[in-house]
């Protein structure tokens, strides 16, 4: 069994490597459209939304000053200049309108988009890591990935990222309106803006490292209310909730001791940009009232004001720059956990060549198989034997001793160390996974129920199943009689894990979605352990049909199940200890005979 | 509002620091309107006289600032607004840092208090009436709703206040410089205001959308997750996979609806906003020019143009945060009504506690849930240190009279007494203190072998969690695992047998050692030896315990001192094993078909 993390175990997600952000940011692609549109409309908006401040410039001198205003070499009055603001705010105004309407749907477009299409790619890869990803750490650490940290994603992709490259853009248009206007005092806030950038890098990178080092509490609190969601039952049994909301404080102060941590550093960004901001400023009128006084500084007043005007221009995307940084250092660290899970390669799946699996008649083969959870501590050695098809084994010997294990190795949950595993033949290490599982049914010893309806379970991996074939399947397994009973009947809804059903009536359920997908394998681990006696002695009747021309590996502890299976394989030392028929085995006097005896005295006790 | 309201509950400690946070903010947003008026005086007291254009008479907050100073010393003028503009801006900065650091962790701490509510509600829920809620909703109430509502009160509602202080201020430094040009913001406020009202309309509906949608995709995900070994078993990936994709697709339509609502009212916002904007700035234009700088200086002019550049930011900033807010509001208040939805199972403050060695009686239980009944008037009585095996088909009522016991949720009619004395009138917790309950369905937590045998109390003592386990014949295959008990399991047990972890779940509750033992059908992946066994120990190491054991197993029930055999929620047959074995019912025909089988 691999190491489980705990919900107080901080996981160390890798840091996330240039490699990944490229692959992150492959996800935008599909929308390079939209985004080369929002793109374009903000930079034309830009620079069409910088020309009345100039204008306003002029209009100054024209009024205040006795030169007049000078425009290109000629020479217009502030009526004329006016009317040409007015034209070019009523543009700018028509093309923000027009434009802000689009960049918000085409935001939400981008943003959302690629934060659908990430978490589908999250799912897909969900789908098809092996049971090792999530036993080796709470499932409310994964589910956090899937929801919450992509959630957070949105904004970044829809706008930080456009909003940064254009508040950029922006600042560049300013800085070379600013260097037309006047290089001298351009070249002072130049001058400021440097140290700015190595500030600002130092500033981003310390932040980074708190937001991960958050980011690991809040996803320990996911996995601690997760938990707590699915175990409520057994915490109330054992009084421990006062226990536990002690816990769990104490999860949330830690989460929010680390947050302060961020805001320690983090709310330095805005005096940081606005700072500087004005520090260009105050050095602007310092030099303008230098280069005044040394005459024939070729600056005017409209001029300077102009040029306050655009540096104050100047304020508004560095402010945005500062919080946006915020978000995407934010939306950094969860997107590490994010691709972690994208990135990571299945331990179990289709070789390169894999075949589909063809129709399956069902003799199984396992030849000198070795498995290991953990490498080193193997749970089965040597294992190897024959099953023709139609036959039905039955697995029986002491708990934990690997009757579970061998049997899910045919379905290739885990593969295994040495040996082979061949299916008519074929070496299911070969063929398709899908191809493999879905002619081998597996009835498991935790019946999980959906969400849904009673019929939609059974209907589970059939979904075009008519209702008539799932009752017929309800009928089989003996389910079809609590069923009726229910308020709806067969569309009674049903919660995840089935809250309202027994663990029983659970267990025929599942059993009938079984029955549904017709297998050629049949699998039942435990299957019926819940169901009572009765229930039981008719769906003993039941399975005799079921299990007719089926391959079947059954895992029960009701000797009447097992002596009427084909052969009987005693499993107990990392193999199969004994093998044979009832009679056979009991003639051999061995452990299984110990086991039969053990139960018949069980009963005669009284 | 019930959000406000109902949600202020938890902020109410954080009350000293709201005042802190709100003073500070405000004196931010004078300071920002300050800004302005120091600027007006560089370009009128300083760069413009440098020009030789004689001073104008300039109204600015800080006139009296520079009266000392004589009007041509231009040096000692700049210095002085130079030293002015660093005092505002510094003290800007200081007001910023320190109201996001007061916020940010007062806020959180009420916001940790709300979690901690629903996290305590939840806690103490009905599992009945919590099955009306899927897990991804629940998970929300602590997570994501909180949250909103923690931003609704950090970020939203003070963004407002400050819009709507920040606006009417800006009007008034408009009205200081010239009053005719505080009429176009005054006539767009107005229309500002019924557009905000309708768009805060369109926002809750379309937040209610995002909220449902994204709570089903949450519960599709976490079921996918859960239910992994299901999905796998049925190479069922592609089913799910269309499953998903179209909650995914739904919650994608559901943001893309409220995009389109609000790209149409954000544009009228902004329309609106840019508007005043232009309108003030050629009326302040001509009004400039047709006065030859009479109406206003230039330095007023610059100031001016600051001001309705704020009041077109915070015009659009609204916009932006009522659509905020309702997307909180929507939120807040699915969260806060879980937390006030009262719990089905309670007990008075001060209620007794229940006596050690009380007999437990029903009398008449008629219990009915969820449309179903699942009994029928329940009569029986089990005496103090008596142990009584319960039989009867799947579903006949044999783990909801257990449940009863636990009070997880209450009788529709009859009574419960423990000790001659109504269930409920006693302290729930001490009702659940006085049984060990094996739940039918197994749930281990992420944590050690040792730490789950010893949830009742963190496992404190080894050596009885180890005692523990060799009742529940559970410490032979534990010693056996790598770690021993130091092994970390998961949730579902992830990598143990489905019989190893009931051994371990029994374990847990022989170590609660509470005097009441409830077995609800938790030997069933075991096998007969082992279970034999099990009883055997619990009967004899545990002889003083009262023991209620639900089984499928006549043999098991057998050992007990007297069995009740339940049919569709009522009592068939009771008595000593004997006594039902003679009267040849259904007990004995359950013990009969199970031999006939050996």
């Amino acid at each position: 069994m691999a190491r489980r993390n705990r919900y107080y175990e901080d996981e160390h997600t890798k840091k996330i490597t240039a490699s990944s952000i490229k692959k992150a940011l492959r996800f935008t692609i599909p929308y390079r459209k939209v985004i080369a549109f929002l793109f374009i409309g903000m930079v034309v908006l830009g620079i069409v939304s910088m020309f009345p401040t100039r204008i306003m410039g002029f209009i100054v001198d024209d009024v205040l000053t006795t030169k007049g205003a000078q425009v290109f070499g000629y020479q217009l009055d502030w009526q004329t200049l006016g009317i040409i603001l007015v034209v070019c705010y009523a543009l700018s105004m028509l093309s923000d309108s027009v434009f802000g309407y689009f960049r918000i749907k085409y935001m939400t477009v981008v943003g959302h988009g690629v934060v659908h299409d990430m978490r589908s790619a999250v799912f897909a890869n969900l789908q098809r890591l092996a049971f090792d990803y999530y036993d080796s750490r709470p499932n409310g650490k994964i589910l956090v990935r899937a929801t919450s940290y992509l959630d957070e994603l949105a904004n970044v992709f829809s706008s930080a990222i456009i909003v940064i490259v254009i508040d950029i853009i922006k600042i560049l248009c300013i800085g070379i309106w600013l260097f037309l206007i006047d290089w001298r005092l351009a070249s002072v806030i130049l001058a400021v803006m440097l140290p700015l950038a190595v500030i600002l890098y130092f500033w981003r990178k310390a932040l980074n490292k708190r937001r991960r080092i958050f980011r690991e509490k809040r996803s320990n609190r996911g996995a601690y209310v997760a938990e707590t969601v699915q175990g409520q039952a057994v915490i109330n049994a054992f009084n421990r909730e006062a226990k536990n909301e002690a816990i769990f404080d104490d999860i949330n102060d830690e989460v929010r001791k680390k947050f302060r941590d961020i805001t320690f550093i983090q709310e330095f960004n805005y005096p940081l940009m606005d700072g500087f901001y004005y520090i260009g400023l105050l050095l602007v009128y310092w030099i303008s009232f230098f280069l005044i006084g040394a005459g024939n500084s070729g600056l005017t007043v409209g001029l300077i004001i102009s040029f306050i005007s655009f540096s104050g221009m100047l304020s508004a995307p560095l402010n945005e720059i500062a919080s946006q940084l915020q978000e995407v250092t934010n939306a950094i660290s969860n997107l590490e956990s994010v691709m972690e899970v994208i990135e990571t390669e299945p331990t179990i799946k289709d070789k390169e060549n894999a075949t589909e699996m063809p129709a399956i008649a069902g003799d199984v083969r396992y030849d000198d198989v070795t498995f290991s959870y953990d490498k080193g501590t193997t749970v089965l050695e040597h294992v190897s034997f024959d099953v023709p098809h139609g036959k039905t084994i039955a697995l029986v010997g002491p708990t934990g001793a690997g009757k579970t294990t061998i049997i899910s190795l045919l379905s290739r949950f885990y593969d295994i160390d040495s040996g082979k595993i061949t299916i008519d033949g074929i070496d299911i290490s070969g063929v398709k996974l899908d191809s493999l599982r879905r002619q081998i049914g597996v009835m498991m010893q935790d019946s999980f129920i959906f969400s849904g309806t009673i019929i939609d379970n059974i209907r589970y991996a059939r979904p075009e199943a008519t209702d008539e074939e799932c009752i017929e399947a309800a009928k089989i397994v003996c389910a079809d009689e609590f069923i009726s009973r229910l308020p709806d009947g067969y569309y009674t809804k049903t919660v995840e894990q089935g809250v309202r059903m027994s663990t029983g009536e659970r267990q025929l359920l599942s059993f009938a979605r079984v029955i549904l997908t017709d297998p050629k394998i049949l699998i039942l681990d435990e299957a019926t352990a819940s169901i009572d006696t009765h229930t039981e002695q008719a769906l003993q009747k039941a399975l005799a049909v079921v299990l007719k021309g089926r391959t079947s590996f059954v895992i029960a502890h009701r000797l009447s199940t097992i002596k009427s299976a084909d052969c009987i394989f005693y499993i107990a030392n990392k193999g199969i200890a004994e093998a044979g028929t009832h009679e056979s085995l009991m003639e051999e006097k061995g452990r299984y005979y110990d086991l039969v005896q053990n139960a018949k005295n069980n009963i005669l006790d009284e | 509002m019930g959000v406000f309201s109902g949600g202020y509950k938890y902020y109410k400690q954080a009350t000293p620091a709201l005042i802190i946070v709100y003073t500070v903010a405000l004196l931010s947003v004078v300071i920002d309107r300050l800004i302005p008026q120091a600027t007006q005086l560089f370009v009128d007291r300083v760069i413009n006289p440098l020009f030789g254009a004689e001073s104008k008479n300039t109204n600015s907050v800080f006139t009296a600032f520079l009266e000392p100073i004589p009007k041509n010393d231009f040096q000692t003028t700049l210095l002085a607004l130079t030293l002015l503009l660093a005092v505002l801006v510094l003290a800007r900065y200081v007001f910023h840092y320190s109201r996001w650091n007061v916020a940010h962790w007062f806020l959180r701490k009420a916001s940790d208090r709300n979690r901690a509510a629903a996290y305590d509600h939840f806690l103490r829920q009905s599992p009945l009436l919590l099955s009306e809620y899927t897990s991804g909703d629940i998970f929300n109430y602590m997570t994501g709703d909180v949250d909103a509502l923690m931003m609704m009160h950090l970020m939203h509602i003070p963004m407002l206040v400050l819009c709507l202080v920040g606006i009417p201020l800006s009007v008034y430094f408009v009205v200081r410089i010239n009053p005719i040009l505080a009429i176009p913001p005054l006539v767009i406020g107005v229309v500002v205001y019924i557009i905000a009202t309708c768009y805060i309309k369109a926002m809750r509906k379309c937040h209610q959308a995002i909220r449902d949608a994204s709570a089903t995709l949450n519960t599709c995900i976490q079921e996918n997750i859960n239910g992994v070994r299901v999905v796998r078993s049925f190479a069922a990936e592609k089913i799910e996979t269309d499953k998903f994709e179209q909650k995914n697709q739904k919650l994608y339509e559901s943001y893309m609806a409220t995009a389109r609502k609000q790209a149409k009212y954000s544009t009228l916002f902004r329309f609106c906003a840019q508007s005043v904007n232009i309108i003030c700035i050629i009326l302040g234009i001509v009004l400039v020019a047709t006065t030859g700088g009479e109406a206003m200086s230039v330095g007023e002019f610059t100031a001016f143009i600051a001001y309705t550049s704020q009041i077109n930011g915070e015009i659009i900033a609204i916009a932006t945060t009522i659509g905020a807010i309702q997307h909180n509001i929507v939120c807040g208040t699915r969260e806060l009504n879980f937390i006030e939805r009262p719990l089905l199972v309670e007990s008075e403050q001060g209620a007794p506690e229940v006596p050690q060695n009380a007999d437990i009686e029903f009398r008449n239980v008629k219990m009915e849930m969820n449309g179903k009944v699942a009994l029928r008037g329940v009569s029986f009585t089990v005496r103090a240190g008596e142990k009584v095996g319960f039989m009867g088909k799947t579903g006949c009522g044999k783990s909801v009279i257990m449940k009863l016991l636990n009070r997880y949720y209450d009788v529709t009619d009859g009574e419960i007494l423990i000790g001659g004395r109504n269930i409920k009138e006693y302290d729930v917790d001490s009702v659940r203190r006085h049984f060990s309950f094996v739940l039918q369905d197994v749930f281990l937590f992420s944590e050690t072998v040792s730490k789950n045998i010893g949830f009742y109390d963190d496992a404190a003592n080894a050596p009885k969690v180890k005692e523990c386990a060799a009742i529940a014949c559970a410490d032979e295959f534990v010693s056996s695992l790598s770690d021993g008990y130091d092994t970390v399991v998961g949730e579902r047990g992830l990598g143990l047998s489905g019989g190893q972890k009931q051994r371990l779940s029994i374990a847990r509750a022989i170590y609660k050692d509470a005097p009441v033992f409830l077995l609800d059908d938790c030997t069933s992946a075991l096998d007969y030896a082992t279970e034999k066994k099990i009883v055997k120990n619990i009967f004899t190491e545990r002889a003083d315990k009262t023991v209620l054991i639900a089984t499928h197993r006549a043999n098991s029930a057998a050992y007990c001192d007297r069995i009740i055999y339940l049919d569709r929620g009522q009592v068939v047959e009771s008595g000593t094993p004997q006594e039902l074995i003679e009267s040849r019912g259904m007990f004995y025909e359950v013990l009969a078909s199970q031999r006939e089988e050996e």
